[in-house]
């Protein structure tokens, strides 16, 4: 799926129409809207429009509806924002398959298309935006990595998957490895699939730490049940903060609301977020760029925010830390 | 000899399996270990006892899943938003489970339909409901409750005696009491049974109750060893439960198999297993393909075992 | 000695179902300690009577009496408490649980909420002791003969005491060991003051077991008869009633072809137990016995249709007579039933559709149906049949039920069958139509097919039948004439007959 050549098209579509505006529409399709993720997007977007448009010299009114996590709902919703006219549609689609019919139709009415969060599974979209999983997990990993060099441990690690059917899941477990295998502070003792099943990140660990009673750190996939492993290291008396002789050091990945107060006691070490502050960002910068003509210059994969490294230390006083301020 | 085999041929895999792991990694074999086995067990145990109990009926109930996750945000949503004790809470979500599990009953008995057309409309109804309910959030769970669903008495989990209470008490009025005995002759045939007078549509009924608390039981006791209720709460949990009865050696058709060595050897078997794959640190990738064939063959012991019965008669 | 009171009187009972009288004039007494034998042909009200005294249907009019007052169920629970009992000919026991819990099931002895399998078992095996069996009855039924389910099935009736206990056809699936076993806990029963109705299709059962006959015929209770005071053939004449004469349309001294096939020793128990018999090319061989008598089992054994047989049939080829496999014997016969719907017609399709289904290949050229031939061959049928239709074209499922026969025949006579079966080829016909079905057999014959006729209806079998092939209990007791006369036909349901056995 190649963006560029499509991104270019559009700009093309777009110079011709003579769509060089100063004012434009940008029409917004949420999937749901029930999680605070999700109106912390909101919130940064709007906020990003306001700080870049001014430097762009364009001024962006929204367009906004919800589908309730209902396709065809979905689908319907961005057929009035065509027939509105809207200079770019920015969706997070509910179903990946679906949301093709809805590329297909701006295309043909020349109104580029960026998806946001959820690629597209068939048709490419003009240009998509969404978080850097492999670039999370690399980061994690060498914050993490330095941190063992700087404490004088040769860190041995429980690895917990996600499930390999989610490209995310893939990306931050290549990521962990190829770190992994570039420095000797860090080496995997093993690696547990957990499906994403917190019940399974639970039986894993605990699995794991007795078939590996030398283990010291766990890389986590992703912090959303991190009670799950609290419990497993709760039962060996591991569970403590950083500064007691018993701290387990943790690595994760996603720093969510469960998991920021847990960083604030020093139970976790280093975080790569999920960052919703970052991917609002980043695709303010690609729409005023898809408004002006111009080629947002995605890679492969799409324009990916990374997302930042979170560690004790810098937790208190990081800004627009989404899983920190909304609830 | 070649009968005793096969007559034991499941535990004894089941036996190899163990050695085999503990060959390759010694702290399998260790009491912590059996603990820790038992105790991730627990959930899937107290569901798949219910599920036993519709399957000696010769039904299905797909729903279970989904009524534990239903059941267990309904109490995360009291504890959390109404401020309710997790006790209070729990006993809220296996009335929830009672509940489902009747209006299953209702849709069984009443409205005829068949069972696993019908409790796959409840399993999305229920799931579609609470997702709903919960905006698909993840909530976490109070420590208490968290300890609780860990809590050890010296070397055992408590939870691990209760479900083994809960599967020993199923077990002793499955085989027992009259109403455990209609349950196997409506599972043989249900025809013959209501032609005797025998209360099928009662029986159903309440089996299919029982199902949905134990159900919503077995949703409770997985939250709280993990202290969180997440959407991941009993996915698939129903075609597990199925999974385990059918490999303790519970017929499908109903009528047949043994409640408490169905589901004990039905779950140590899937248990055995990931612990075990665990242990030895195998490929994440293989897991699904050694899980299988592991299932494959005990299954295919099991099949030489039901065919040599038959041909007796 | 005194006769006791009859502990079951049914009297005058009538009972419609919408405009089907099913009984119009049901009487039947039984008294304890004897055995009361239920016979009718099929349709007779045997069922209806048996629905009424199970309380599962009630009378339009009549009287149930047990031991002389009037009753009235309103359910089979009523029934039950009136002390009355039935052993199915369906068995319903629970294949996976003991002979014990069997016995039980639906009125476990408990103890403080548990089974008390200790009373249970002594229990059950004094109810199997009264019956003379010795079942362990800690074992699972699974595994056990049919026989002794039949035995546990009894044990269970037996339990809530019945003054009245019914069987249902119990020995259609049980060897001649079984059936000795099954009478003897009878007679065991009937010496401990049970009154017994024991309905069968089997008359020498009848005679061996009974003390009294009832039959009933067309609705109404006709007869009843000490046993001692008749015999097999009164008893098969007042089932079937007077037969009014029979015109025949086929010659008393009509010469037999050569053979054109010979069965010896065909045997699938429990279904057909050993026939033989030899079928000539033209001729028509009636299959005459009662209803449960194993004709339709015959001829389906034949062909192979139920599972393998045992035995040779052997059928006349190039070279003589010769061994031919079921499928090979298939390929050349025609089997015309009585359902059309179900075996030989597609309803929405036309008459030369179905006419040429089964003969497409002869109708194809180079893979491709030609439709010149099939039209050519339904008119030809459609004439040689004389069936009413509109054309080739109209749809089967209007037709009526007479001319969809004919359909039927023409779709297999189109292959120019060697043997052609007929099972109740006119049932559900009118007389128009019946008469027209039995004058095509005939033709048939004339043209050299060698045709197996089963009939009910002894009238019909007596218009066209060069031979008559006598079938008992599933087996095939012998042969009689073309010429046999309506009594000796009758007889040989009964009796041993004077049989021509084939050389």
């Amino acid at each position: 799926m190649n963006y560029s050549i499509t991104a270019l098209a559009a700009a093309a579509v777009l110079a011709a129409q003579g769509a060089l505006a100063n004012d434009i529409t940008v029409g917004l399709s949420w999937n749901s809207k029930t999680q605070p993720l999700e109106a912390a997007w909101e919130d940064y977007m709007k906020a990003e429009a306001e700080r870049q448009g001014a430097a762009a010299g364009v001024t962006i009114t929204w367009v906004i509806n919800v589908a309730d996590a209902d396709p065809s709902r979905q689908a319907s919703n961005i057929e009035d924002l065509i027939t509105q006219g809207v200079n770019v549609i920015v969706a997070r689609a509910e179903d990946a398959g679906a949301i093709g019919a809805s590329i297909r139709a701006a295309n043909a009415a020349g109104i580029p298309f960026v998806t946001f969060d959820r690629a597209s599974g068939t048709v490419a979209p003009t240009a998509h935006v969404g978080g850097d999983s492999y670039d999370q997990a690399l980061t994690t990993a060498t914050a993490f990595a330095d941190l063992m060099k700087e404490q004088g441990i040769e860190g041995k690690c429980i690895e917990l998957q996600g499930a390999l059917t989610d490209v995310n899941a893939i990306n931050r477990s290549k990521g962990w490895t190829e770190v992994d295998a570039a420095r000797p502070e860090i080496s995997t003792l093993v690696q547990v699939p957990t499906e994403w099943n917190p019940e399974l990140f639970r039986s894993g660990m605990a699995n794991a730490l007795r078939a590996h009673p030398e283990a010291n750190c766990a890389f986590i996939a992703s912090d959303f049940a991190i009670t799950a492993v609290q419990s497993a290291l709760e039962e060996v008396d591991r569970w403590a903060p950083a500064g007691d002789a018993r701290h387990f050091w943790l690595a994760t990945q996603d720093l969510l609301p469960g998991a920021v107060p847990l960083m604030e006691g020093g139970y976790i070490d280093v975080s790569t977020t999920y960052d919703a502050f970052k991917h609002s960002e980043e695709l303010v910068r690609v729409v005023i760029a898809l408004s002006k003509g111009e080629d947002p210059m995605c890679g492969p994969d799409g324009c990916l925010a990374k997302g930042r490294v979170v560690t004790p230390a810098t937790i208190a006083t990081i800004e627009n830390l989404w899983s920190k301020t909304y609830k | 000899m070649m009968r005793g085999v096969l007559n034991y041929g499941f535990p004894l895999i089941l036996a190899g399996l163990v050695v085999l792991f503990g060959v390759l990694s010694p702290s399998f074999l260790g009491l912590a270990n059996a603990m820790g086995i038992l105790h991730a067990m627990v959930p899937i145990v107290v569901v798949a006892t219910g599920m036993a109990l519709v399957v000696m009926l010769g039904k299905l109930d797909i729903s279970v899943g989904a009524i534990g996750f239903a059941g267990m945000s309904m109490a995360a949503m009291l504890i959390d938003g109404a401020g309710w004790s997790p006790l209070a809470a729990s006993a809220a979500a296996l009335g929830v489970g009672a509940a489902l599990g009747a209006l299953n009953g209702f849709v069984v008995v009443v409205l005829r339909v068949n069972p696993l057309i019908a409790t796959l409309g409840t399993m999305i109804a229920f799931r579609g409901l609470a997702l709903q309910i919960t905006d698909s959030r993840v909530m976490v769970l109070p420590d208490a409750m968290r300890n609780f669903g860990n809590w050890t008495i010296g070397p055992v989990f408590f939870d691990v005696l209760l479900a083994g209470a809960i599967l020993l008490a199923v077990h002793l009025v499955h085989r027992e009491t009259p109403f455990g005995r209609t349950i196997t002759a409506i599972g043989n045939d249900e025809a013959a049974a209501r032609r005797i007078g025998l209360p099928v549509g009662r029986t159903v009924f309440a089996c299919f109750v029982i199902s949905g608390v134990l159900g919503a039981l077995g949703g409770v006791l997985g939250a709280a060893q993990v202290g969180a209720v997440t959407t991941f709460l009993g996915k698939g949990m129903e075609f597990t439960a199925v999974a385990v009865v059918v490999v303790g050696g519970i017929s499908l058709f109903g009528g047949r198999g043994s409640v408490f060595w169905g589901v004990l050897l039905g779950a140590l078997t899937f248990e055995i297993i990931r612990a075990g794959l665990n242990h030895v640190g195998a490929n994440p990738y293989f897991y699904q393909l050694i899980g299988g064939g592991i299932i494959f063959v005990a299954m295919y012991a099991a099949a030489l075992k039901a065919r040599e019965t038959r041909l007796q008669d | 000695m005194t006769v006791p009171p009859p502990v079951l009187t049914m009297t005058g009972l009538r009972k419609a179902y919408g405009t089907v009288q099913a009984v119009s004039d049901g009487r039947l007494t039984a008294r304890a300690g004897e055995v009361m034998a239920l016979l009718g042909a099929n349709g007779a009200g045997k069922s209806t009577m048996m629905n009424l005294l199970g309380g599962l249907v009630s009378p339009d009019a009549g009287q149930i009496g047990i031991a002389g007052q009037a009753v009235s169920f309103a359910g089979p629970t009523d029934a039950i408490r009136a002390g009355i009992a039935f052993v199915q000919q369906e068995l319903s026991v629970f294949g996976s649980m003991t002979v014990a819990e069997n016995v039980f099931a639906g009125a476990f002895p408990t103890r403080a909420g548990r089974i008390d399998r200790a009373a249970m078992q002594s229990q059950a095996r004094a109810l199997l002791a009264q019956l003379g069996a010795t079942i362990d009855v800690g074992r699972p039924v699974d595994g056990l003969s049919t026989g002794d389910r039949q035995m546990v099935e009894i044990a269970r009736a037996l339990r809530a005491r019945p003054r009245i206990l019914i069987f249902d056809e119990p020995t259609s699936s049980l060897s001649g060991r079984e059936k000795a076993l099954l009478h003897t806990a009878i007679r065991d029963l009937k010496a401990q003051g049970v009154a017994i109705i024991y309905i069968s299709h089997f008359i020498s059962d009848v005679f061996d077991i009974c003390d009294r006959i009832t039959v009933m015929r067309n609705g109404e209770t006709v007869a009843e008869r000490l046993a001692s005071q008749t015999d097999q053939a009164e008893v098969v004449r007042l089932m079937l009633g007077e037969i009014g004469a029979a015109g025949r349309i086929v010659p008393d001294d009509a010469v037999p072809g050569p053979v054109a096939l010979r069965v010896v020793g065909l045997t699938a128990p429990p279904r057909i137990r050993e026939a033989s018999f030899d079928l000539h090319r033209g001729e028509i061989l009636g299959i005459w016995g009662l209803l449960g008598a194993g004709r339709t089992e015959l001829v389906r054994g034949l062909l192979g249709l139920d599972g393998p047989v045992a035995g040779r049939i052997e059928l006349h080829g190039p070279n003589g007579l010769a061994p031919v496999p079921p499928r090979d014997l298939r390929a050349v016969t025609a089997f015309v039933t009585e359902d059309r719907r179900g075996e030989g017609l597609l309803l929405p399709f036309s008459v030369s559709d179905n006419i040429a289904l089964p003969n497409l290949d002869a109708l194809s050229q180079g893979g491709v149906v030609q439709r010149g031939r099939v039209r050519e061959l339904a008119l030809r049928l459609i004439r040689t049949l004389s069936i009413k239709v509109s054309g080739p074209a109209q749809r089967v499922g209007t037709l009526s039920g007479g001319n969809q026969q004919k359909v039927v025949l023409a779709k297999w006579l189109a292959g120019a069958p060697t043997i052609l079966i007929l099972d109740e080829p006119t049932r559900g016909l009118d007389l128009a139509a019946k008469d027209d079905i039995l004058r095509l057999a005939v033709d048939l014959a004339g043209q050299g097919v060698a045709v197996l006729l089963i009939s009910s209806e002894l009238e019909e079998l007596m218009r066209v039948s060069h031979r008559y092939l006598i079938v008992r209990e599933r087996c095939v007791a012998g042969t009689l004439p073309g010429h046999a006369t309506e009594a000796e036909l009758i007889a040989a349901l009964s009796a041993p007959v004077a049989v021509q056995v084939p050389a």
